[in-house]
């Protein structure tokens, strides 16, 4: 059967063939890595580029205590193009991974499937549960440290501080406003990775340093806002109020010790993928909404009349209960009259004939300039964001008329903030300046301290006038027997207020917004105090329901402020002496005042403690 | 062979056949056939060689990524692959001194073996199943065993044995055609079933080379083209196996995250290697980007290391020793000797052919692992084997071949061997060294 050898042509052509083979992969050789060379280098695009970020600064209260800090957490990430193929994933990484995060895998699937792009963000883990996944190496996985904010101290000051979201952007309050000088720079890190996401080791690498945020601290003391908090609570609770404000402010320099709105929210637990989330908590109340002062704005008009000459603490009218404008008639809240009064006794009785009768003494241009001064219908700066210029109609506006003046004068038909309000109190009590609330006293920067001044906007009215009227203010509370405002042990001055609201279309008398203005000690102010009660139960005066809160954060606040308090008590006779010289003003001691009590007023007191009710006004 | 190149080799070649002579002295004397013969080809151990220890320094280098990765080690493959040489470095001296004339008479047996070994592969307990696939034999903590890759050497063997046999007789249908179909037909279904394309069409590319080489004939070639086609394209198309990458060939661009992906970075890595590369071990596509970037996928990642330089150095290697095989086939005396040469040439010039051009994305890339350099000890044994099958044909194929006129009388005495006669190479065994 053997036939020799094989036929030497057909050798030849295997031989030729395979020649050919190997030349036709020299020419896809010399295609591709020649003469494509650049654009296969191209395409093996493996450089990889992330932002990278500082940890956010801390924000901190007056005294150094945090607030609010930023812990290392990690970014749970998936490439999805590497979930893609099969061949690198011999172990099921995603059954790994859902078993790490506690989750379920078809639940990490679908995260990863839903991703715009190659990437996907899987979760947010703790410190530990990250660090257990990057030791895994899971294929495609990879962990990117990043950081969450740590609420300190809980609730405290939400509205104030504000959110943030996932990624660290500040969303609202004081992250937001302050969200450049907190995130600080971020900065980039280029890498070459490899086809699993890891950066190759001993590959290109570059990184460009991200600056790193600054820690704020704040004006707040989270002791007084503590006091604060507290106090609102128990008074939202105790009126079974919508809410309400409490703003403490130390009237020397701005600095806002205490800032408590309610409703608040707990930025721990907020959820703001909730439909049912109202955003609207998310608001910095105390300088964004806008209400009518009511009686409170009395302090103002009277402050305008006094530094303006016009009358003086003993100058009188007489109170017939109406004062007719244009068409309207304007009586007092309890539709009561005295006769004859004082300047004093109008802010005492809170009287609205009296303090019409003010303004048409002062005339329009007088007063609005005064309401200008004291910084209404402009806003504070004081560094919240969304803060409202409130509303103050002037004269030849469309929506003015007389009887705007006239209702003005006690703080109706004007809008205004709880920032506005304490600013201007602020204005009186520290003699007579304007100052600019702040909520943040430093800024730390990589250990370097920048403290924020004090900005004095302008002198509002004299130093005389600021005393003469905390004379009159004190007269208000410590001129009236029991108080609610009253802080045994401290001299403070301060004047209520109720604002009625419109409740379908008509202002009601069943609730309101009871509010106290006013500021303590007397004799060497360390706070002004704003607090607000929105619509109350059952009572709708500010003197019944916003007075005590008053009173009990000044009884509150002066001790931790060390402000020793005295042997103190009101002496509400003091204060009825009628016409004659100002009784000793701020620094006037209660000594003095006592010393100077006549017959005729203690025949007086009588009487007064009578109507006290009347006098604990709206 | 040229006088020139023909004396120093010639010198070299001297003491180390004298070695091999005293070595094959010693084997058994199996079927009354010492090995006798001349001295062996020198640029054909050269070459296999060369190889074997590229492909050690690649398995390191494109290895160490995925080893670190799924074993915590960087050498975990260079290790099992520097076993695999170790081992396969003995089967290369035994096959090289062996006559490869005893294969013919154990052919049977040695085909017997390797479908037994195929059979066994696709029973649950003895094969185990990768990837999708049966292609390993696992018998207790032994070494897992691939016997598709030992498949190849029995097949390279028995085809040759049997085609040698047959005369003119090849081409007739029912003595040529038929049996040679079916021969390659039930391998193939037994190699389909594992899955394994790759084998299949090296064992098919091979045994055609084959049964052209014996004589076939050209209707029958086309015929066999037409029906290789045919089987293959139903493979594809109405199985379905391989869809993919044909898909992937042909549209990769358009599809970057599926098949797509695999083929775009095997060329990227390539490509980007440039004239003298990125320098050995500094692959930055090792790094999963390639994929299997130690088995398949290893060529791209010589061509991003070392370049289009070191590309055509492994290219040349190739072409060196499907040079020497031929010329080693050529001047065998006997048909199996020339058939086997050719077969074993084929498989290894085919199968680096259709590595290469899979990933040069010339053809469809097809899952063959590159001979001598591609990750597995079976793949490596096996090859290694076959090449010292290829050694001892040219040892034979040298004892053979007319040699020039020696510088002088001695010489001509003292290194001239007087050819075989080449009708009767097993009746008579050749007495040249003796």
């Amino acid at each position: 059967m053997e036939s020799g050898t094989l036929s030497r042509w057909r050798m030849r052509a295997v031989a030729a063939v395979m020649v050919v083979l190997a030349l036709v992969l020299v020419g896809r050789l010399i295609m591709l890595q020649i003469v494509e060379h650049q654009r296969h280098e191209a395409a093996a695009d493996r450089v990889w580029q992330i932002e990278t970020k500082g940890p956010r600064g801390s924000i901190l209260d007056r005294n150094g205590f945090p607030l609010v800090t930023s812990v290392d957490t990690w970014e749970v990430h998936v490439d999805t193009r590497i979930w893609g193929r099969n061949e690198f994933q011999p172990t099921s990484a995603s059954a790994r991974l859902a078993y790490l995060l506690r989750a379920d895998e078809a639940q990490v699937l679908s995260l990863a499937a839903s991703a715009d792009g190659n990437d996907a963000l899987i979760a947010y883990v703790q410190y530990y549960a990250g660090a257990a996944i990057h030791a895994e190496r899971l294929y495609g996985v990879t962990v990117r440290k990043t950081s969450s904010r740590r609420y300190v101290e809980g609730e405290m000051a939400a509205p104030v501080i504000g959110i943030v979201g996932r990624d660290e952007q500040g969303l609202a309050g004081l992250e937001y406003a302050l969200d450049g000088t907190l995130g600080g720079e971020s900065g980039q890190l280029i890498f070459e990775r490899d086809g699993l996401g890891q950066p190759i080791p001993f590959g290109a690498r570059l990184e460009l340093p991200y600056e790193q945020g600054a820690d704020i601290v704040l004006t707040i003391d989270r002791n007084l806002q503590r006091i604060a908090e507290q106090a609102l609570d128990e008074a939202v609770q105790r009126w079974s109020a919508t809410g309400g404000v409490i703003i403490i402010m130390d009237p020397r320099n701005g600095d806002i010790l205490a800032a408590a709105t309610s409703p608040a929210y707990n930025p721990e637990l907020l959820d703001l993928a909730d439909d049912a989330f109202d955003i609207s908590v998310l608001r910095s109340r105390a300088a964004s909404d806008v209400y009518e002062p009511g009686s409170v704005f009395k302090v103002i008009t009277m402050a305008a009349g006094l530094d303006s000459k016009i009358v003086n603490p003993y100058t009188t009218f007489t109170d017939t209960g109406a004062v007719v404008v244009g068409e309207r008639t304007i009586r007092n809240f309890d539709y009561s009259w005295h006769g004859e009064q004082t300047m004093t006794q109008v802010l005492q009785r809170s009287l609205n004939t009296g303090t019409v009768w003010l303004v048409q003494q002062m005339g329009s241009r007088l007063f609005y300039g005064y309401v200008d001064q004291f910084g209404f219908g402009e806003l504070t700066n004081s560094g919240l964001p969304g803060e409202s210029e409130g509303l103050v109609t002037q004269v030849g506006d469309l929506a003015w008329s007389p009887i705007q003046l006239a209702t003005n004068s006690f703080g109706q038909g004007i809008a205004v903030t709880p920032m506005q309000i304490v600013r201007a109190y602020s204005a009186i009590a520290n003699g007579g300046e304007l100052v600019r609330p702040r909520f943040v006293r430093a800024v730390i920067s990589e250990g370097d301290v920048r403290e924020i001044d004090t900005v004095i906007e302008r002198r509002v009215i004299s130093e005389e006038t600021a005393a003469t009227l905390t004379y009159m203010m004190q007269a208000v509370v410590d001129g009236v027997l029991d108080h609610p405002a009253q802080a045994p042990g401290w001299p403070v001055a301060g004047k209520s207020g109720t604002t009625d609201v419109l409740l379908n279309g008509e202002y009601s008398s069943e609730t309101s917004l009871a509010s106290f203005a006013g500021f303590a000690p007397v004799d060497d102010p360390r706070i002004v105090v704003l607090v607000r009660i929105d619509h109350p139960r059952g009572e709708t005066f500010g003197g019944i329901v916003a007075a005590p809160v008053f009173s009990q954060i000044v009884s509150r606040s002066l001790p931790y402020l060390a402000v020793p308090p005295t042997t103190y008590i009101a002496q509400p006779e003091a204060w009825l002496t009628g016409p004659g010289e100002p009784q000793g003003v701020p620094s006037a001691s209660p000594d003095d005042a006592e010393a100077e009590e006549t017959e005729q007023s203690a025949a007086e007191s009588e009487t007064q403690s009578e109507q006290r009710v009347n006098e604990v006004e709206q | 062979m040229s006088t020139i190149g023909h004396v120093p080799e010639r010198a070299v070649g001297r003491t180390a056949e004298r070695t091999l002579h005293v070595v094959g002295r010693r084997l058994p004397n199996v079927s009354g056939l010492r090995s006798a013969s001349g001295s062996p080809d020198w640029l054909l151990i050269g070459a296999v060689l060369a190889l074997t220890f590229v492909g050690l320094v690649f398995m390191y280098s494109s290895s160490f990524a995925i080893s670190l990765e799924l074993h915590g080690e960087t050498g975990f493959f260079a290790k099992r692959q520097l076993i695999g040489a170790a081992l396969g470095g003995v089967a290369f001296v035994a096959f090289s001194l062996i006559d490869y004339r005893v294969w013919r008479r154990l052919s049977p047996l040695i085909i017997l073996g390797a479908l037994i070994l195929l059979v066994a592969v696709l029973l649950p307990g003895i094969g185990f199943e990768q990837n999708g696939a049966r292609r390993w034999i696992q018998v207790s903590s032994l070494p897992a065993l691939q016997p598709s890759e030992f498949a190849k050497l029995a097949l390279v063997i028995y085809i040759a044995a049997w085609l040698a046999s047959k005369g003119d007789d090849i081409k007739r249908i029912p003595l040529g055609l038929l049996p040679f179909v079916m021969i390659i037909g039930f391998i193939g279904f037994l190699l389909m079933a594992e899955p394994d394309l790759g084998t299949f069409v090296t064992i098919a590319a091979m045994g055609v080379v084959m049964f052209f080489l014996a004589g076939a004939s050209i209707r029958h070639m086309l015929v066999l083209a037409g029906g290789g086609i045919s089987v293959l394209l139903g493979i594809v198309f109405v199985i379905g196996y391989g869809l993919e990458r044909v898909r992937a060939f042909l549209s990769a661009e358009d599809m970057p995250q599926e098949g797509g992906y695999q083929i775009l970075n095997l060329v990227n890595t390539l490509g980007s290697g440039g004239l003298t590369g990125v320098g050995i071990g500094a692959s930055r596509q090792k790094f999963f980007y390639v994929p299997s970037a130690h088995t398949d996928g290893v060529f791209a990642i010589i061509g991003e290391e070392t370049g289009i330089l070191g590309a055509i150095i492994v290219l040349s290697l190739f072409a060196l020793l499907v040079w020497r095989g031929i010329r080693a086939a050529m001047h065998s005396s006997d048909r199996f000797g020339m058939l086997l040469a050719f077969g074993i040439v084929s498989w290894i010039g085919l199968q680096a052919f259709f590595n290469i051009a899979g990933i040069t994305r010339t053809i469809v890339l097809t899952g063959i692992p590159l001979p001598f350099i591609s990750f597995g000890s079976s793949a490596l044994i096996a090859t290694l084997a076959a090449a010292g099958v290829l050694v001892s044909i040219s040892r034979h194929a040298r004892a053979n071949e007319p040699l020039p006129a020696p510088p002088d009388a001695e010489a001509a005495t003292r290194d001239y061997a007087p050819a075989v006669p080449p009708e009767s190479p097993f009746d008579s065994p050749p007495q040249a060294r003796k």
